[in-house]
């Protein structure tokens, strides 16, 4: 047992060195220049700015897993968390929070739906939707904040768990080991990885590429949902324009955690590494007062480079 | 044969060319005058696309040297055979589909007005005036390439070489989906291109076709050279003899069709008058314990059989049979459910995933996934072992079974890929070109592997191949098609190879037959 706990961690260790090694890199850089980095309250603080986009970039996975995009995660955060905090008044936290989810899974399935069954280009179907769910958050009430009052509602994201560890890091945890096991311990894992690594190798072995696609969209939509609602409880707030962002930066965390985005390949643990790169350069800058536009200059070259150091793993 | 001396136009020499574990071309000299349609026959994985492949630039040799026009040249690249006037009309046709006819056949060579922009009026009546002139043909220059026909295609690829100024075109395969009348066509134009002094390579199944306008014909077997000659000085079987190598003359029980003892043995899979896009009328059964073959040319509609049995392909009419049951069969799930199962002929396309593990691979199909699982879930355990029990069974050679099949040799792969059919226990198995690529060791393995399927296993087996040696030597019966109909059936008894390449290659389609 313990050679074999050894064996998988060797392996994990060889499929994602250097995501991790970059990881590390900037770590070590963050320590050494910053004397609040290390701190654990610091350290904290990461994981839970991390947690939405991880639940986020979960989703993502699987659709860039199938071949796919989704570009509409960010406008439907936005959506549904304009909608969960409208009815949350009338219908109370749980129904709201129901009605919340399951949105956000229909979303998807739609998407899924009209990329598999007519064979619309996914980048053309969710950038349509990303609009149609950015004109719908925005027409809501015409786009004004609204507060959230509703203490139970709030308490949600404001726990501690043991009392030091935020709520928002637990959901993100088990939305994270959820993927994990879906991916690798299920036949519907399988068939993921099938349809987006050969689609008509698959669909000659009797698996159903249209069914995947739908259910894997939904995914995505899903855990869209779910990030409306930490994100709104988190902030107290329903807003239209909550969740901008949200897509592109998922998007660019997979792709850093070695899942190319013709598919078929990768997995969610690069996909964390990814998004731990991508909170933790944040969090540095942030430290160290960088302005925001200088930020958006070197994310987007540290971005690059990562991809570029993560794309060596094949040899 | 080879005078010492004599100008030849094209003169390859000593050619040598290996893929890894084979020799592709095994010192070939080959030589081609001016003006003269150079026929190149030639079984299956002789040389001669390779050769033709090199002469186009599309791969490079390991030795030998190359002469056009009497000097020495080095074509690494298929530019460089544009250069030297060479144009290698494919089997797959490579125009662009979306553009019109004008636009293909001027690509990158646009007339230019004074301003710099392309005259679409002269580029449109230059392709006209040009495709009139040389072949007498009227073809609307402005039509969109998606919407010609084969034999229109060609014309327009060999219109476009002539633009590109070529003296010298290797048709390969050109008549695999024509029609008579589009043969005769394409027959008129090579012709009228040899009027102007052109000079054709072509290639062909077809021996009729090869009588009836080839100059000269060069065959090759098993990587060599065999005969260079005059067409006229070679009859059929004299061709077929140097194409097979020993001379197999047997011709008992050939005529006779075959009648099966119905009550002897049971009817595994029963197929009445499927019809489809692709395929005519095809009535055939498959018996426990018997291999029947599909034997034809490419182009002759032997996957598109299968495809339509299991379900890949829509069938238009027809009923499918199995063990005197009807059966619906919609889709690979229900073909898959019932037990027919296809090995699709293109492992890297249609059959493996190439990232993925050998376990999984292994296993990668709806039934054995259910089967293994429970709500979805499943335990590595109960996948590995299984999986296991395929990779000792087939004697799959594997670093692990974790291992991509991305790191395995082909013949493996072709392994991985019929252990995860045969996860799935089926009845009635459809091999697609079960070797195709492999290597010869392996290649025996399986010829074992499918024969043990069928004698101990009591499946019921139906196999295509273009490998003519491997036909006669695994199958019970063999069904001949041309042109997606079963036009004679044989059952597999003193027929030689030569006899079989003859049936492939002259047979015609005649009216309906039943088997």
């Amino acid at each position: 047992m313990k050679q074999n706990i050894k064996f998988i961690f060797m392996r994990l260790l060889r499929s994602y060195y250097n995501i991790y090694l970059v990881l590390f890199i900037i770590f070590v850089i963050g320590l050494a220049s910053h004397p609040i980095f290390g701190a654990s309250q610091n350290l904290i603080n990461i994981l839970r700015q991390i947690s939405i986009l991880l639940i986020i970039s979960v989703g993502q996975n699987f659709v860039i897993l199938i071949g796919g995009i989704d570009l509409s995660v960010g406008s439907v955060i936005s959506f549904i968390s304009v909608f969960v905090v409208g009815v949350l008044p009338t219908i109370g936290p749980f129904l709201s929070i129901l009605a919340g989810l399951t949105l956000g899974f229909i979303i998807g399935a739609i998407n899924g739906l009209i990329i598999a069954k007519f064979k619309i280009m996914p980048f053309i179907m969710t950038f349509c939707s990303w609009v149609i769910y950015q004109g719908l958050a925005l027409s809501f009430r015409e786009g004004a904040c609204m507060n959230v009052y509703e203490p139970s509602y709030l308490k949600l994201s404001s726990s501690y768990i043991f009392g030091i560890l935020p709520a928002p890091i637990l959901y993100s945890l088990i939305v994270f080991s959820v993927g994990i096991l879906v991916l690798s311990r299920t036949t519907f894992g399988v068939r993921v990885y099938a349809v987006g690594g050969n689609e008509e190798a698959a669909r000659l072995s009797g698996i159903n590429p249209v069914y995947t696609k739908i259910f894997v969209y939904a995914i995505s939509g899903f855990f869209a949902g779910v990030a409306a609602v930490i994100l709104s409880s988190l902030l107290q707030i329903g807003h239209a324009l909550m969740g901008v962002g949200y897509e592109l930066d998922s998007i660019a965390a997979v792709c850093i955690g070695g899942t190319p985005l013709t598919g078929g390949e990768g997995s969610i643990i690069g996909t964390l590494g990814g998004v731990l790169i991508m909170g933790t350069i944040k969090n540095l800058f942030n430290l160290h007062g960088i302005s925001p536009y200088v930020q958006q200059i070197a994310t987007g070259m540290i971005i690059l480079i990562a991809v570029l150091i993560a794309q060596k793993k094949h040899q | 044969m080879i005078e010492v001396g004599q100008n030849y136009y094209i003169e390859m020499k000593s050619i040598v060319k290996r893929f890894t574990a084979t020799l592709a071309l095994d010192h070939v000299d080959f030589f081609v005058n001016k003006g003269e349609i150079h026929c190149l026959v030639g079984e299956n994985g002789a040389g001669k696309s390779t050769l033709m492949k090199i002469m186009s630039g599309v791969i490079q040799p390991d030795e030998g040297k190359i002469f056009v026009g009497g000097t020495r040249v080095k074509i690494d690249h298929p530019s460089i055979a544009h250069r030297l006037s060479i144009s290698l009309i494919p089997q797959e046709l490579n125009l662009l589909p979306t553009l019109t006819v004008g636009e293909n056949v001027f690509l990158g060579l646009e007339p230019k007005n004074s301003l710099g922009f392309i005259n679409w009026e002269e580029l449109h009546r230059k392709t006209e005036n040009q495709i009139y002139q040389e072949f007498g043909i009227k073809i609307n220059s402005r039509a969109l390439i998606s919407d010609l026909s084969v034999a229109q295609k060609q014309l327009v690829m060999v219109a476009r070489a002539l633009q590109w100024g070529s003296k010298i075109l290797i048709l390969d395969e050109p008549t695999a989906r024509l029609s008579k009348e589009e043969i005769k066509m394409l027959f008129e134009i090579v012709k009228s291109f040899r009027e102007k002094g052109g000079t054709v390579i072509y290639i062909s199944h077809h021996l009729e076709e090869v009588k009836e306008i080839g100059d000269r014909i060069t065959i090759f077997r098993d990587g060599k050279r065999i005969i260079t000659e005059k067409v006229q000085n070679l009859s059929l079987d004299k061709i077929i003899e140097y194409m097979i190598g020993k001379k197999r003359t047997t011709r008992t029980s050939l005529t006779k069709l075959v009648k099966h003892d119905e009550n002897s043995k049971k009817k595994l899979l029963e197929v009445r008058g499927m019809l489809n896009k692709k395929v005519r009328n095809i009535n055939l059964g498959v018996y426990e314990g018997e291999i029947v073959a599909l034997a034809g040319v490419t182009g002759s509609g032997r996957s598109e059989i299968a495809r339509a049995i299991c379900g890949i392909d829509t069938r238009e009419k027809g009923e499918i049979k199995l063990m005197g049951k009807k059966v619906k069969i919609r889709n690979p799930v229900d073909a898959i459910r019932n037990g027919i199962i296809y090995v699709p002929e293109d492992r890297k396309s249609q059959g493996i995933f190439l990232k993925m593990s050998v376990c999984k691979n292994l296993l990668l199909n709806k039934k054995t996934l259910e089967d293994l699982s429970t709500l979805n879930f499943y335990l590595m355990r109960v996948f590995k072992s299984t999986a296991q029990k395929f990779v000792e069974l087939l004697n799959i050679v594997i670093p692990s079974l974790d291992a991509p099949c991305l790191s395995l040799s082909g013949g493996n792969q072709q392994k991985v890929l019929l252990g995860k059919w045969l996860t799935t226990n089926p009845t009635v198995i459809i091999l697609d070109e079960p070797t195709r690529g492999i290597d010869v060791g392996v290649k025996f393995e399986f010829y074992e592997i499918i024969k043990k399927l069928a004698k101990e296993h009591r499946k019921g087996i139906i196999l295509i191949s273009s490998e003519l040696s491997e036909i006669i030597k695994l199958s019970d019966r063999i069904l001949i098609l041309k042109k997606g109909r079963i036009v004679r059936a044989y059952l597999n008894k003193n027929l030689s190879e030569a006899k079989l390449l003859n049936l492939i290659t002259t047979v015609e389609v005649e009216n309906e037959t039943k088997h």
